[in-house]
């Protein structure tokens, strides 16, 4: 199976012609674990690096993340079927008072490209919202979003809530947003700073991995 | 004649580095207008502004005042404009006249918060938007955000298009005089016009991701819709002939997050330096809204015939320092940087120790270069007016060389 072919339709962004190829290899008998990883999975980590490199930009990389999901959508009854699990879950919002979601989707559209399962909240989501969804879904990360300089100390009130209901230790914590750096990460106690999309992936994955 | 009164004013400053002259001092001029506002919603504006005018406060502070005024509207002909606030009717007006196109800022509800939804009925068809306001954003004196674009289908674009085809300009130049004369020597009025159609396209009609992936499945409808706001615009150019002012600012909250290079150099580019020749042609300088991330573009900027990047917003707010801005153009006559002085430098959680630092930095860098100065992307709620104050104070005390 050639899977360099699904790669090249995915990272194009060709979503007629890579959901084509998905149904064809599980025809001639393609493992629906083995397309997503060698070639869906294989693709967007390729794109992300394109994209951390320069090479590409949003535009490309979003294109290319959509045709991910088309064929993912046509794999997902059949992995679910099977043994084959997620890269891991991760609970996204933008919190209160901001209703920016731009970054926020995003981010979404890459952690699932990545193979995340990706539970997103919406904007303006308050801290005991956040919690709440921590006790609810178990993911392994909780990604929040802020654009405005106004809104980002609402992260770390997202934390307090997080240690209130008891679920800090269970779930890393990513941050990301315009006006956010590292150092400010380290200051409210997340764990991870992502300044773009490629990077919450990579980010994520280096979460995940530790844990 | 004291040395007080021998110095040039903020607008002085400001008009002669437009003009490509040194002034004395570094202009350093921005907006309170956000921080007045939510000081004032919020009961927190110090006791010794609470009996002053905006423009008052700015010359106390010596801050000097900059507001976007809009020197041309539109008239949608054939077109009835109805607005509902929160579900209930709003506002209704046939062939309306807006200042913000295809963007309705100017007639959101900006009071309370909820969602104002307008609808434009043509006889082609209709299209619909949709703004919401937040309490947390009203208290923050921020903008209303557009949740729902214009264009969400293919039948949109020719609604577009024919709203487009049908609108006329309606110059108030006598307004846009009467409100820059009002700032006196304190501030200045911007003729602020709508953004690059490139732009108007990614933020308003259809919104990013949209334009997005519209571009890769519909091209050619992005570039008739790109088109067809290109030719509007080249008719706002033409009209500000009549127009006495030496800046002309397209409001385009540009950032290479979303238009990056190859984006700027096939849709941005071509307009910019057309645009630039007319403007010029006019005796005109221009300007752009550069609020966002400039790195990938500076190279491209140099090129585009922009004699300004207002509103430059360097780390922590963008990737781009600063000192990468300054050695890509510091050299150069042409563009100018203003703004330059993140917001976050002024809030009470940065010791002020980081400000002055990063404010003795830019002008051992800039020297006797030409800059203006302000608070990228605006002096905020939460900023401390003393730190504007003291940059005021510090930028006073910079003399220069050349005089």
């Amino acid at each position: 199976m050639d899977f360099a072919e699904l790669v090249r339709l995915v990272t194009e962004g060709d979503a007629g012609e890579a959901e084509a190829w998905t149904r064809r290899a599980l025809q001639a008998g393609a493992e629906p674990g083995e397309i997503l990883e060698r070639g869906l999975i294989a693709a967007m980590d390729g794109v992300g690096r394109l994209y951390s490199a320069g090479e590409i930009y949003v535009p490309e990389m979003l294109v290319a993340a959509r045709a991910m999901k088309t064929c993912l959508a046509v794999l997902q009854p059949l992995l679910a079927q099977g043994d084959h699990s997620s890269r891991g879950k991760v609970v996204i919002g933008t919190v209160k008072g901001d209703i920016h979601d731009i970054g926020k989707n995003i981010v979404g559209i890459m952690l699932e490209g990545s193979g995340f399962e990706v539970v997103d909240l919406g904007v303006d989501v308050s801290p005991q919202a956040f919690a709440e969804a921590v006790v609810e879904h178990r993911p392994d990360i909780v990604g929040l979003s802020a654009l405005l300089t106004t809104t980002m100390p609402v992260m770390r009130t997202v934390i307090s809530a997080l240690e209130e209901f008891g679920v800090r230790e269970t779930v890393k914590v990513m941050v990301g947003g315009a006006p956010l750096t590292d150092e400010y990460a380290r200051e409210i106690g997340a764990d991870a700073y992502a300044s773009d999309a490629a990077r919450a992936s990579e980010r994520a994955k280096e979460l995940v991995s530790a844990v | 004649m004291s040395e007080t009164a021998t110095r040039m004013s903020q607008r002085d400053r400001l008009l002669a580095v437009l003009a490509g002259e040194q002034p004395d001092r570094i202009p350093f001029i921005d907006r309170l207008q956000v921080w007045y506002e939510a000081r004032t919603r919020t009961g927190t504006l110090p006791e010794e502004f609470r009996d002053l005018t905006l423009t008052e406060i700015h010359r106390v502070v010596g801050m000097g005042q900059l507001e976007f005024v809009r020197p041309v509207g539109f008239r949608l002909r054939g077109v009835e404009l109805r607005v509902t606030f929160n579900g209930e009717p709003y506002f209704t007006e046939h062939e309306p006249v807006v200042f913000h196109y295809p963007g309705f800022r100017d007639i959101v509800q900006r009071d309370k918060p909820g969602l104002t939804r307008f609808e434009l009925v043509t006889p082609v068809g209709t299209v619909a938007g949709e703004e919401q306001m937040l309490q947390e954003a009203i208290d923050c004196g921020e903008e209303p955000y557009l949740r729902e674009h214009l264009i969400k289908e293919g039948d949109d674009f020719r609604v577009a298009h024919w709203i487009l085809d049908h609108m006329e300009l309606v110059p108030r130049f006598e307004e846009f005089r009467e409100l820059d004369a009002g700032f006196g020597e304190v501030g200045f009025a911007i003729a602020g016009i709508q953004q690059i159609p490139f732009q108007q396209v990614l933020l308003e009609y259809l919104g990013e991701m949209s334009t997005f992936y519209a571009l890769y499945d519909n091209p050619k409808a992005v570039k008739a819709l790109i088109d067809h706001a290109h030719e509007r615009l080249l008719d706002t150019l033409d009209c500000l002939a009549e127009l006495d002012t030496p800046y002309v600012e397209l409001l385009d909250n540009l950032t290479a997050h979303m238009a990056n290079p190859k984006l700027f150099r096939e849709w941005c580019l071509p307009h910019y330096q057309q645009y630039a020749e007319i403007l010029h042609g006019q005796g005109k300088r221009m300007g752009s809204h550069t609020d966002g991330d400039l790195k990938p573009l500076l190279d491209l900027i140099a090129e585009s015939g922009l004699d300004v990047c207002e509103s430059f917003s360097p780390a922590p707010l963008s990737s781009t320092t600063f000192d990468e801005v300054w050695d890509a153009w510091g050299g150069r006559e042409w563009p100018i940087v203003w703004g330059v002085i993140p917001s976050p430098l002024l809030e009470a959680r940065v010791p002020e120790e980081e400000l002055h630092a990063f404010v003795e930095h830019v002008l051992e860098r800039v020297g006797d270069g030409r800059v203006i100065l302000g608070v990228s992307d605006m002096v905020m709620g939460h900023n401390e007016i003393d730190r504007v104050r003291w940059i005021a104070d510090r930028v006073e005390e910079h003399e220069r060389g050349l005089r």
